[in-house]
């Protein structure tokens, strides 16, 4: 069920493509995540005809979404002609990953959804929408228009042990989620009209199975029985009246048949059983709330959320917005709960107290690259200024020297370490005051904290590290490496033998500024002294130090050298002979403006870094996809800094090959190595046969 | 730092194929006596096991030291020389070739499988330990019986574990006074003087039961 709601949502994200209504207008201003399937971009880059002709949509996709292969996805009754929305709502136990798409066609999506639907699940009809379940995770609702996918869980379980011994209250814990609080439940459906608390008749309760030997009592009566007169409709069963009936139902089945069972396990097996109930009944209450939200269209909605606007740009083809407060609380929620062992422990974080961050990421697919744009934003003016403050660093020129041409890849870090201090105050004094448990103590906190203040010297730290860093993987070298091995005489007779291999060896640098020489030079040669007892070969080589490494080790030897305000660890030999004469590589003038007028700087060769590693793939179909790749998969660089304001970083990816453009080509590499896995797969099978 | 480079290595270098293999040799004589020799030679991936060596933990697994493989490997050579009719015991860890070697002497075949079951036991194995080697002295036939089943094992592996086994040899040797008539496993070879049968064969193809290691030999009398 995972996998078609899975195949399910992607379908309907990826093949979407205008108008009718905004369904950014039903997607709450409370969502954690939000991605946008943009008009336009889908449809024009990749025609629907083109997506049909994929066999890996055909293969795998539609047998998932349990479609036969020579449907169509127009047959899905999926309007493809307008954009989409997927949001993440997180609660305090509760979580929803909602997927919204408009209808061409709600009977032929109604059909193509009945496969999935089980016959005990009829569809409700509710105010305004139809709700289908297709599990107790897995909710559609829909009316003519639009159709909402919802995969919700609820993950508040009791544990029976802190209720059972530490006198915790199943509803002591008291949730803010709209849905549920504690035990009872709060919005929707409203509360039933009172009503008399039903009860299963005596004849329909679970009955006591007859012990083992004895004769089962059969109806006596031949005759026809009487036309009953119709027994009066009872109301539904609320949650509290299932538990009551599980908990019948289990406890005689118990007794009857675990004598050795303790009666402790019987009432924690009924408690437990008590708890899924009310699992199933959440997130179907969660579903009901979300879809009525939805299609009432009486919600609060993003499209009016300030960081939205500035971080979303409407013409992307895919868009994410991520609102990292919420994802911190909820990380913290689930560590702390992992720790606590239970699921009923408050949550160590407030929800709203972390003001932080948003992020926005706009996809972008081009004909010659894949280009996603972040920026993240604080409407917070103190952090959005700390933030900047980080950012406020420029490269040392003298660190850029070390790109060599022709590199496998670098990465080229400037951020200024002062202010990231400042940054950790912040952070650590938030982190500490937004703590259920040390809220109480928050004077003692900030003395704490300005303490620690007076006591580390930033300013030293940033004159140690000013934040100026750069890695270079200068090539993937090979390196001989002898073996030993074995070989046979005719009368099966061993003989030790020597042989040789080529193995991949790194040859990397990493560069850092610094304007404390004298204290990286001590550390340079503290090794020295230890070097004799602990077995390790470290030499003085007159203004740099060698680490001799054995012949089996993967790296050749490692240089260290601190020279005119930089701490060097090299492989490189080269490295080291152009940094003793003040000299550095030529570089060119994208990569030098690159990391010169960016706080961060990467760039991958990704296929020469796939030329050096293929050598090392020694499966075929291994080697195939390599092959593959090499073709057509160009350069990957990353750019990050403050513009606007904000913290904005450009990742691309160059793409080769014949695409028409690059979300073609993700389709066509996706195609291509499926095909190469199915026909590997396929050619072993025959070997076997 | 050295440390640090090469937990930054390591990730991308698990992710392809080591070499290893295991040898066995069984030399019977007349009487039944003879020598056994166990040799896992780890020496075509020793970069890596150098690599792997210098890490705590791989694919979640944890890594001994070197002091705790030779603990180890002089418990299981305890085991063995306690076992009665096994003699001359002697165990052998090359940590620059990554080569560990077991010989031992046995004045009966079945004492062998004494020396399996006390192992099993002692390191509280889950496999059947009943006979892995057997010489039936009437008919003259000396079988390598396999009881062990690792396919269930290896299924539940992740990918990165199943790896280690792709590249991996299993090669039995077994030698005899007399001349050897006849081999139940059509992938054993004999020797031209037919006093010697070799068997050799990737390890998955055993652990996915695509091959046998068992062989039944037929000694002339």
């Amino acid at each position: 069920m995972k996998k078609f709601f899975f195949a399910l949502s992607l379908s309907c994200s990826l093949v979407t493509v205008s108008f009718a209504q905004d369904l950014l207008t039903k997607v709450p201003s409370n969502a954690t995540v939000v991605i946008k399937y943009s008009k336009d971009n889908f449809g024009k880059s990749v025609p629907l005809t083109k997506l049909d002709s994929y066999g890996f949509i055909r293969n795998e996709f539609f047998k998932m979404l349990k479609m036969d292969t020579l449907t169509s996805m127009d047959n899905t009754g999926i309007d493809l002609l307008s954009d989409s929305y997927q949001y993440v709502d997180l609660g305090d136990s509760t979580k929803s990953f909602v997927t919204l798409i408009h209808l061409s066609d709600s009977s032929k999506f109604a059909r193509f959804l009945n496969p999935s639907v089980s016959k005990k699940n009829k569809p409700e009809v509710q105010n305004g929408f139809r709700l289908i379940s297709l599990s107790d995770e897995t909710y559609v609702a829909l009316n003519d228009k639009i159709a909402m996918i919802a995969t919700v869980s609820y993950d508040d379980r009791g544990n029976y042990y802190d209720r059972e011994y530490n006198n915790g209250s199943d509803s002591v814990y008291v949730g803010s989620d709209s849905v549920f609080v504690g035990d009872v439940e709060v919005v929707p459906p409203p509360p039933p009209p009172p009503a008399p608390k039903y009860k299963q008749p005596a004849k329909q309760k679970p009955v006591v199975k007859a012990a083992p030997g004895k004769a089962k009592t059969k109806p006596t009566a031949k005759a026809k029985p009487k036309a009953k007169p119709k027994p009066p409709r009872l109301p539904k069963p609320t949650l509290e009246d299932k538990i009551e009936e599980v908990t019948v139902e289990t406890t005689i089945d118990g007794i009857k048949y675990n004598y050795d069972d303790s009666v402790d396990n019987v009432k924690r097996e009924v408690f437990y059983q008590q708890q899924e109930i009310k699992r199933k009944q959440v997130q179907h209450d969660l579903a009901v709330t979300t879809a009525t939200q939805i299609f009432s269209g009486n919600i609060a909605s993003i499209a009016n959320d300030v960081s939205y606007k500035k971080l979303i740009d409407p013409a992307a083809h895919v868009s994410i917005w991520m609102n990292s407060n919420d994802l911190v609380s909820q990380y913290s929620r689930f560590f702390s709960r992992a720790w606590n062992g239970s699921y009923r422990y408050p949550t160590r974080f407030t929800k709203d107290s972390l003001a932080g961050f948003n992020a926005g990421t706009n996809v972008y697919f081009e004909n010659d690259k894949i280009r996603a744009e972040q920026k993240t934003f604080s409407a917070d003016k103190g952090l959005s200024e700390l933030g900047q403050s980080i950012m406020n660093s420029k490269q040392n020129p003298s660190l850029a020297g070390f790109v060599n041409p022709g590199n496998i890849g670098y990465l080229s870090m400037s951020v200024n370490t002062e202010a990231m201090a400042n940054y950790y105050y912040r952070l650590i004094r938030q982190y500490l005051s937004d703590n259920r448990y040390m809220r109480e103590y928050s004077d003692i906190v900030d003395i704490y904290i300005d303490f620690l203040e007076i006591a580390i010297d930033e300013k030293a730290l940033a004159e140690l590290s000013p934040g100026n860093f750069l890695f270079v993987m200068h090539d993937l070298k090979t390196k001989t490496v002898t073996y030993t091995d074995y070989s046979y005489d005719s009368e099966y007779n061993k003989t030790e033998t020597k042989g040789t291999r080529k193995e991949i060896s790194p040859d990397f640098s990493f560069v850092m500024e610094t304007k404390k020489d004298a204290f990286m030079q001590k550390l340079a040669k503290l090794p020295l002294k230890y070097a004799e007892k602990e077995h390790y070969k470290y030499f003085d080589r007159g203004g740099y130090y060698e680490l001799e490494m054995d012949s089996s080790d993967i790296i050749g030897n490692l240089y260290f050298m601190v020279k005119d305000g930089k701490a060097l660890v090299t492989t490189s030999k080269t490295v080291v002979d152009l940094a003793l004469t003040n000299k550095g590589f030529e570089l060119d003038n994208e990569t030098k403006k690159s990391i010169l007028n960016n706080n961060y700087s990467m760039k991958l060769n990704s296929s020469r870094m796939l030329e050096k590693l293929s050598g090392e793939f020694t499966t075929t179909v291994n080697k195939k996809v390599t092959d593959y790749l090499i073709d057509n998969i160009g350069d990957v660089r990353m750019e990050s800094s403050v513009k606007d304001g904000m913290i904005q970083s450009t990742t691309t990816m160059a793409i080769k090959g014949k695409h028409n453009n690059s979300l073609e080509f993700f389709f066509n590499m996706i195609d291509s190595i499926n095909d190469i896995i199915e026909k590997d797969k396929q050619e072993k099978l025959n070997r076997v046969d | 730092m050295k440390k640090s480079a090469y937990i930054l290595l390591f990730s991308c270098l698990i992710l392809f194929q080591s070499c290893f293999e295991i040898i066995e040799q069984v030399f019977i004589k007349n009487d039944g006596s003879g020598n056994f020799q166990l040799v896992i030679n780890l020496s075509k991936s020793k970069t890596r096991v150098n690599s792997i060596m210098k890490m705590k933990t791989v694919n979640g697994h944890d890594v001994p030291t070197k002091a705790e493989i030779t603990e180890k490997v002089a418990a299981i050579e305890k085991t063995i020389a306690g076992t009665a009719g096994i003699s001359n015991v002697k165990t052998n860890l090359d940590f620059t070739n990554y080569i560990a070697t077991l010989t031992c002497d046995f004045s009966k075949v079945a004492q062998l499988n004494t020396v399996v079951k006390n192992i099993n036991d002692k390191e509280k194995g889950k496999q059947k330990t009943e006979k892995s080697f057997d010489l039936d002295a009437a008919t003259n036939v000396f079988s390598r019986l396999n009881k062990f089943q690792f396919k269930e094992d290896y299924n539940k592996m992740s990918n990165a574990d199943k790896e280690i086994f792709s590249g991996a040899n299993y090669t039995a040797i077994y030698k005899f006074e007399k001349p050897v008539s006849l081999v139940s496993n059509k992938d054993a070879n004999i020797s031209p003087s037919k006093k010697a049968v070799m068997l050799k064969l990737n390890v998955l193809d055993i652990i996915t039961n695509k091959k046998s290691i068992e062989n039944k030999i037929t000694i002339t009398k």
